[in-house]
């Protein structure tokens, strides 16, 4: 127990470490990267737009007002941001220093090389930047008052959440996994864009047989379907927190096995 | 001296795919095993400083790459310290330094400075110490006045300097070192060969190096692994090996006037002429004959004996 507390308080020294170090390093070229933030603030207002189209011919879709799906749509750029800070920006480097054979200086640290990988580099500055003002924008056109929101559900609705963000991880991770036996895997990786797409659609408006493969084979929809569901009532919470932990532990420990056997794997150079 | 690397029969093979064809390749991919090192069996004691030489392809680096853990061996055994290299335990990760001359370990957006606060953390090292540490190392290497600028405006020289200061700021007690003066210049060359004698001497660490560069490995090492083909083909110290294959001298006569028809001298080949010298190479045993032939029949003002280059030495270790 006592070596736990050692471990988890030097990953969290580590993680700050390294968190300080990429801010230091997001300021060296913030001035290039608003691209960025014009880029989602554009998809941000495409969404609305979409939703308000959607909602001047119907009243509900699966279910869901308009109030709801822009709910939806708030949760599902949390959860975006989310992944790029905590997933997404680490996979790519992670592709780059295996082609690069880079990877070697990080393998050679006396940390755990898996949780080094997932967590080297969290982007606030960039999230801040880009994140932030979208979500702001969302949340204003949400009227929360009359969202049917409870304690117990938004509890059970966050650990869902947070468990779909590492199933999700995990999946994505495994995507990148080929560069060690292919020399790349950009392509592949890149899937895990267009698999998100089909976050947009509320939960219950899948037939169950994309329900079970959008959230077991491939868990887009633990990323926030399942957690604006759970949130809203119009899913069990205890059920889907069940259910998403033991997705999420699949995830994770694939994530884990695989790993090792990359490394096995990999070639380095000289 | 106690031994804290240990070698036996260490193998390396690496899968090549032969069927490049997306369908073929797919179903039925074809893999080829290359043996990057086939059999090689060392030991290193505490504090020694061994080159592993070899031309490319030789196996050389496969070979710190698996001291390191960075690869896992296809066969035989590996200790350092005591712990399996591969299974990557921190402890052992805590106790080892690598240098890399082609690859860049410092964060290119960062300077120096604040790459070493990451490392400071991620080995616990105590900030005082440390900061002393690196004013210390970072004086002695001449690079004081680039700690705080970002990496990526700075010289190869001054990056890799920096790098060997990231490398051992830890204070490991092995230091591994993959072409650590690949592509300086001769100044920034014999700096960081001073320095690197320098540590060995003043913190005992033991240095395992590589490089083509055969005057690292005079003044750096003591002993030298030659690996050829994935195969050991010599295991000494640098002066044995020049002892044991230095078969040629480099013998230069001076004149007023360099005499003509010294091509015809047996058992000799010039190598270089002027106008005021000769220089000949030639056998071991034929040296005095080839002497005595010279300052009997010509005016010699002065004569040089060379040693051979360790380059050529070794280079014709390799042809054999």
């Amino acid at each position: 127990m006592k070596a736990w507390g050692s471990k988890i308080k030097i990953a969290l020294r580590l993680l700050r470490a390294s968190t300080i170090n990429t801010f230091q390093s997001e300021t060296a070229y913030f001035g290039n990267n608003w691209g960025n933030l014009v880029s989602t603030i554009f998809y941000t207002i495409v969404q609305i737009l979409f939703i308000n189209v959607l909602y001047s011919r119907v009243t509900t879709f699966a279910g869901y007002d308009k109030n709801e799906m822009f709910f939806l749509l708030f949760v599902s750029q949390l959860g975006f941001y989310f992944h790029w800070a905590f997933g997404n920006m680490n996979h790519k480097l992670l592709i780059e220093d295996v082609r690069r054979r880079t990877l070697d200086f990080l393998l050679i640290l006396p940390v755990p090389a898996l949780w080094y990988v997932t967590f080297r580099k969290i982007p606030l500055l960039s999230i801040l930047r880009d994140g932030v003002p979208n979500l702001i924008i969302l949340g204003l056109l949400i009227n929360w008052s009359i969202l049917p929101l409870t304690t117990i559900n938004v509890i059970f609705a966050i650990i869902v959440f947070f468990l779909g963000q590492i199933a999700w991880e995990g999946f994505a991770f495994l995507l990148l996994l080929p560069v060690f036996w292919q020399g790349d895997s950009k392509q592949i990786y890149s899937l895990n864009y267009t698999l998100r797409d089909s976050e947009n659609v509320p939960w219950e408006g899948y037939r169950p047989v994309f329900q079970f493969g959008l959230s077991v084979l491939i868990p887009t929809l633990l990323l926030a379907m399942i957690p604006v569901s759970v949130a809203l009532g119009k899913s069990d919470g205890f059920i889907m927190l069940g259910f998403t932990f033991i997705i999420a532990l699949i995830f994770l420990s694939l994530k884990r096995r695989l790993w090792r056997s990359a490394l096995q794997n990999y070639t380095s150079a000289s | 001296m106690k031994n804290i690397i240990v070698v036996k029969n260490l193998g390396k093979d690496f899968k090549i795919r032969q069927n490049k064809n997306i369908l073929t390749g797919l179903w039925n991919p074809d893999y080829r095993s290359m043996p990057a090192v086939k059999e090689v069996s060392f030991t290193v004691h505490s504090g020694e400083s061994l080159a592993l030489l070899g031309p490319n392809g030789a196996g050389k680096t496969t070979t710190i790459k698996a001291l390191t853990g960075l690869i896992y061996p296809t066969r035989g055994e590996i200790s350092v310290l005591g712990f399996t290299p591969f299974d990557r335990q921190s402890e052992y990760l805590r106790q080892i330094g690598l240098l890399m001359g082609n690859k860049a370990g410092l964060n290119w957006d960062l300077t120096a400075r604040q790459s070493f606060y990451l490392s400071r953390e991620i080995y616990g090292l105590e900030k005082e110490a440390c900061d002393k540490k690196v004013a210390e190392l970072a004086e002695l290497l001449a690079v004081t006045h680039v700690l705080d600028v970002p990496v990526r405006k700075l010289s190869l020289g001054e990056r890799m300097k920096l790098e060997l200061i990231s490398a051992i700021l830890h204070s490991p007690q092995i230091l591994f070192l993959d072409e650590p003066t690949i592509g300086l210049d001769i100044v920034s060359k014999k700096k960081i060969r001073h320095f690197l004698r320098e540590i060995q001497e003043r913190y005992k660490v033991t240095i395992i190096l590589t490089s083509h560069d055969m005057t690292d490995v005079e003044k750096v090492c003591d002993r030298v692994i030659v690996i050829n083909k994935g195969e050991k083909i010599y295991d000494g110290t640098v002066e044995k090996l020049v002892d044991d294959y230095n078969e040629d001298k480099i013998v230069k006569f001076y004149f007023e006037l360099t005499p003509e028809n010294l091509e015809k001298i047996p058992h000799s080949e010039i190598i270089e002429i002027s106008e005021d010298s000769a220089t000949f190479k030639v056998k071991t045993e034929h040296m005095p004959k080839l002497i005595s032939h010279i300052t009997s029949d010509y005016p010699v003002l002065d004569i040089d004996i060379l040693a051979t280059p360790l380059e050529d030495i070794i280079e014709d270790l390799f042809k054999k």
